[in-house]
């Protein structure tokens, strides 16, 4: 049962923080789109919005990413000409809490991916408001920015801590391996 | 023409996978999940490779390839998971039911097709 008392302490807060971060600019990166968290609050209201849920035994919630068309176009590279982009910002959110995942199982900690839900419209807002628990980022790009924001509950208590013994066979993005 | 089957929910990554494949000289079908691509891989017997990802509605990546396993007359298909899933425990998991190998994503275009190519025989 989730547990609204139970939060990250300080430096867990940070290590989340960080993991969120540099999965954002490694996403970005991979596209081949320079990002740059800004300290600016979010306060546009974007053209495109997706959110994705996840669940694991230690925390649970979703992750909502929020941009406008062009750095959607900007982030959707190889596709050969005409781009579905309500269906890519899906799988932008995706991606993006994959990578998420990965690191926090470097951490040890688990969790499962939900399937993504993508919206459009002319001034997309939202009722996500400023908590704790729910950690945002605003980035800037050459394209426009973007916003994400990773709303978690605890279920059990949880501590991050660096120089946690990682897993080294986690299998990262963009390695193939065949068997 | 060797033909390789794609299966993802995501419009976009079928196209960018197919894209890749067709432009190497591959004949590319796609499917949207594990149950249409298990419905393709028993009904289409000239194909050389599938990619398939693995959370996907309906049917999923690690569902489809046991299903698809679980026919004798598949033993020799070539089954690549291609997903954001990293995680070992899920990797061994699918080579223990069949699979051939593990992409994480975003994949890179050449890797893939060369994968395919060394799996398809070409």
């Amino acid at each position: 049962m989730v547990c609204q008392s139970l939060t990250l302490d300080a430096e867990s807060t940070e290590i989340l923080d960080d993991i969120i971060n540099s999965a954002c600019v490694a996403f970005m990166a991979a596209q081949g789109i320079a990002a740059k968290r800004t300290p600016q609050a979010e306060t546009e209201l974007r053209e495109l919005a997706a959110v994705i849920g996840f669940a694991g035994a230690q925390l649970r919630g979703s992750l909502v990413i929020t941009y406008d068309n062009a750095l959607a176009a900007a982030t959707c590279t190889d596709c050969g000409g005409t781009v579905n982009i309500l269906d890519w910002t899906g799988e932008v959110a995706n991606q993006l809490l994959g990578r998420i995942k990965n690191k926090l199982l470097a951490h040890g900690v688990s969790i499962d991916l939900c399937t993504p839900v993508a919206l459009s419209g002319k001034k997309l807002e939202s009722t996500i408001g400023e908590s704790v628990a729910v950690r945002s980022f605003t980035f800037n790009t050459m394209h426009g920015a973007c916003t994400v924001y990773f709303d978690y509950r605890l279920v059990e208590q949880l501590e991050l801590r660096t120089g946690f013994q990682s897993d080294s066979a986690i299998r990262q993005e963009g390695e193939l391996v065949l068997f | 023409m060797k033909r390789v089957l794609v299966v993802d929910d995501s419009a976009t990554v079928r196209q960018q996978v197919g894209l890749a494949l067709s432009q190497a000289g591959f004949d590319v079908v796609e499917a949207a999940n594990g149950a249409d691509g298990a419905d393709i891989i028993e009904s289409d017997p000239s194909l050389a490779t599938v990619i398939c990802d693995v959370n996907m509605p309906t049917m999923n990546g690690i569902e489809m390839l046991k299903k698809v396993k679980a026919n004798g007359q598949h033993a020799n298909l070539p089954i690549v998971m291609l997903t954001t899933e990293g995680s070992p425990k899920l990797v061994e998991q699918a080579k223990a039911s069949g699979a051939k190998g593990w992409i994480v994503k975003p994949f890179k275009a050449e890797l893939l097709v060369a994968a395919v190519r060394k799996l398809a025989g070409s």
